[in-house]
Formats: structure tokens, sequence, C-alpha cells
């Protein structure tokens, strides 16, 4: 061992973890918008035939940029609780609205409970 | 403990406080039509169609109910609903829209119509409490989020709905700081702050535009 190699070891170690961290922050964020999270308090995606939860996905555009998106064009109006008769009555058993506002507010967390887990913290 | 009624009351008092604009104490008259004045401008003042305002020190209590813009001039207001009046000190200002719902209530004073502006109040719990100190008297913290959705006169533009949400982000700055009970501390967050959300059409007839105000509760544990 040599000190060159000590430093390139805790350097491809540091990488492996920024990566890990950043994955799973992303992995995380998603669950709890689409999901919902004991982490942000966001209820999830509401359930009537399913379509709008399945829509959320991820997509790593770079190695530090992920895109959570959804394509449904009623996102926004389930996501602030407005509809087409004005402010929307919850009926799905399950999720419900500001997930993505609730995810965003509870970020830090999310980043504080993944990086726990990597041992990145 | 965590007590989400204080923090809710808290946010809602302070939301009431909000002032987009003002005439302050000028000469101002009532006319058939709305409001005019000799001296000033309303323009400069920040009124726009769409606001709701409210008189103040009018003889008529018509001209002191709040009631909606429709048009401004440097010199008149365009409103309904307002009796001839001669000139005297008064003042017209334009803060939190006068038809409120807040969370689990019903509109008051009126039912909403889509000819006036009105505001709707949601509090979300957010992120659960947990204890971020060690040790009897721990203190815990909570990530709740304030939101007033403002429902705002349609094909208007976005000027009247910007102000509203402007004067409440400006309200509302990272690291504002309410007063709570003794022991406990309301605080903005300023890591990830008040925002502006995306203005949606509702097909009822108004524009909503939701201003989400993200804070941060600490209180001391009992246990």
């Amino acid at each position: 061992m040599t000190f060159e190699s000590d430093i390139d070891a805790f350097r491809q170690k540091l990488e492996q973890r920024r990566r890990d961290l950043f994955v799973g922050v992303a992995v995380e964020t998603l669950r709890s918008i689409q999901l919902g999270s004991e982490i942000t308090g966001a209820p999830g995606q509401p359930v009537d035939t399913g379509v709008l939860r399945a829509s959320w996905g991820i997509l790593f555009e770079e190695p530090t940029v992920a895109l959570i998106s959804t394509n449904v064009v009623y996102a926004p109006l389930i996501e602030e609780g407005i509809g087409p008769h004005g402010p929307l009555q919850l009926r799905s058993q399950v999720g419900g609205f500001h997930s993505v506002l609730l995810t965003q507010a509870g970020f830090p967390r999310i980043v504080e409970h993944v990086a726990r887990q990597v041992g990145a913290a | 403990m965590i007590a989400h009624r204080t923090y809710q009351l808290a946010m809602r008092a302070r939301a009431l406080t909000l002032s987009v604009a003002t005439t302050g104490s000028v000469q101002l008259s009532a006319t058939a039509t709305g409001y005019a004045r000799t001296t000033g401008s309303f323009l400069t003042d920040g009124f726009l169609p769409g606001m709701d305002l409210v008189g103040t020190s009018f003889t008529n209590a018509v001209n002191n109910a709040a009631k909606t813009i429709k048009t401004v001039s440097a010199l008149a207001l365009a409103c309904d609903g307002c009796t001839v009046e001669s000139a005297g000190t008064r003042t017209l200002t334009v803060g939190l829209p006068t038809i409120r719902e807040w969370e689990n209530s019903e509109p008051t004073p009126t039912a909403p119509v889509p000819t006036r502006p009105y505001v709707r109040e949601q509090y979300l719990p957010g992120a659960p409490a947990r204890q971020i100190t060690l040790g009897p008297l721990g203190q815990l913290e909570a990530l709740p989020v304030y939101e007033l959705q403002l429902f705002l006169v349609p094909k208007l533009g976005i000027l009247a709905a910007r102000a509203y949400a402007d004067g409440l982000l400006a309200l509302f700055p990272p690291r504002l700081a309410l007063s709570v009970p003794a022991g406990d501390s309301l605080q903005v967050r300023s890591d990830s702050g008040p925002s502006v959300r995306q203005l949606l059409q509702d097909p009822r007839g108004w524009a909503v535009l939701p201003v989400t105000i993200p804070f941060r509760v600490r209180t001391p544990n009992s246990l």
C-alpha cells in the first residue's frame, strides 16, 4: 500500500457513496410522491383507476440529475386538490393531495435518512 | 408538545394582516360607479382589477363594504355597489380576500362567486415530529406546511394574482418567527422556503394560485 493508493481508494469510496446517496434520495423521493412516505408525511397519489399512481416515473438524465415526473394531464389538479367542480373531496381510500409539496417540504429528511442508510452520515 | 391547532391559528392570524394595496388616509369620494380622488394615484398605490377592496371612514356603510375592483385609473376605481358620497378623509385597502374558506368551515361571509376573489386555507401537518435533541425535555421538531389557495377573478391577467401572492410571500419571509406558547418556536423555513405554485384554471371560473409556506416548529418533549 502506498499513500497514493490509499487516497485513490478513499476517493473511490467517496464516489461510490455519493452515487448511492444520489440514487437512494431519488428513489425515496419518487416513493414519497407516488406511494407516500413516513419520512415526509406525504400521502402518495390517490387511486381511482390507478393511472395517475402508475404514471409517476424517474429518469436519470445525468449522473447528478434525476427527473421525477408524470404525463397525466390532471396530475396538477390532484396535487392541488382543485377539480372540475372546485375543491376536490378525497374519495380514494389511499393517498391524498399535496404529495409533491409535502415531499419537497420533507426533502431534507429524505436526504438525512438515505445518508444514514448508505453510511454517508 | 406539538400543537398543530396553535400553529395553524398563528399562521392564519399572520395571513389576516396582509396588505396588498392601500391609499393611506386621503381625500376620497364615492361615485355611482366606484371611488374617486383628485390627487395621488390609485395606480401608484397598487390597486388592480380583480382585487377585493374595503373602505374605512365612509359615512355610508355600503361604501365601506368589500367589493371587487373592475377597472383602475389614476383618479378613479370602478366597483359595483357604491353610493354617491362627497369627499372626505378615508382609506381604501386591499388585504386578504374578504371571502374566506377556513379549513373545514363554510365560506364566510358569503358563498364564493366567480366575480369575486376568495381564499381557501389548508394546513398540512407534514413530516412526522421527531426528537432532535437528547434527554429530558428534548426538542421535538415538526415540519408543517400552511397553504393559502387564492381563487381569483378569471380573464384579468396575472397582475392582481401575482400581487396577492407576492404580498403573501413578503408577509412570510424565510426565518420569520411567530409567537406561539412559551417554550415552543415557530419559524418559516429557509431551506425549503415559501413559494407560489402553478396557476390553475378552475373550470367553475376562477384562476387558482396556491401559495405555500413551509415552516418548522419545535417544542419540548414532556418526557
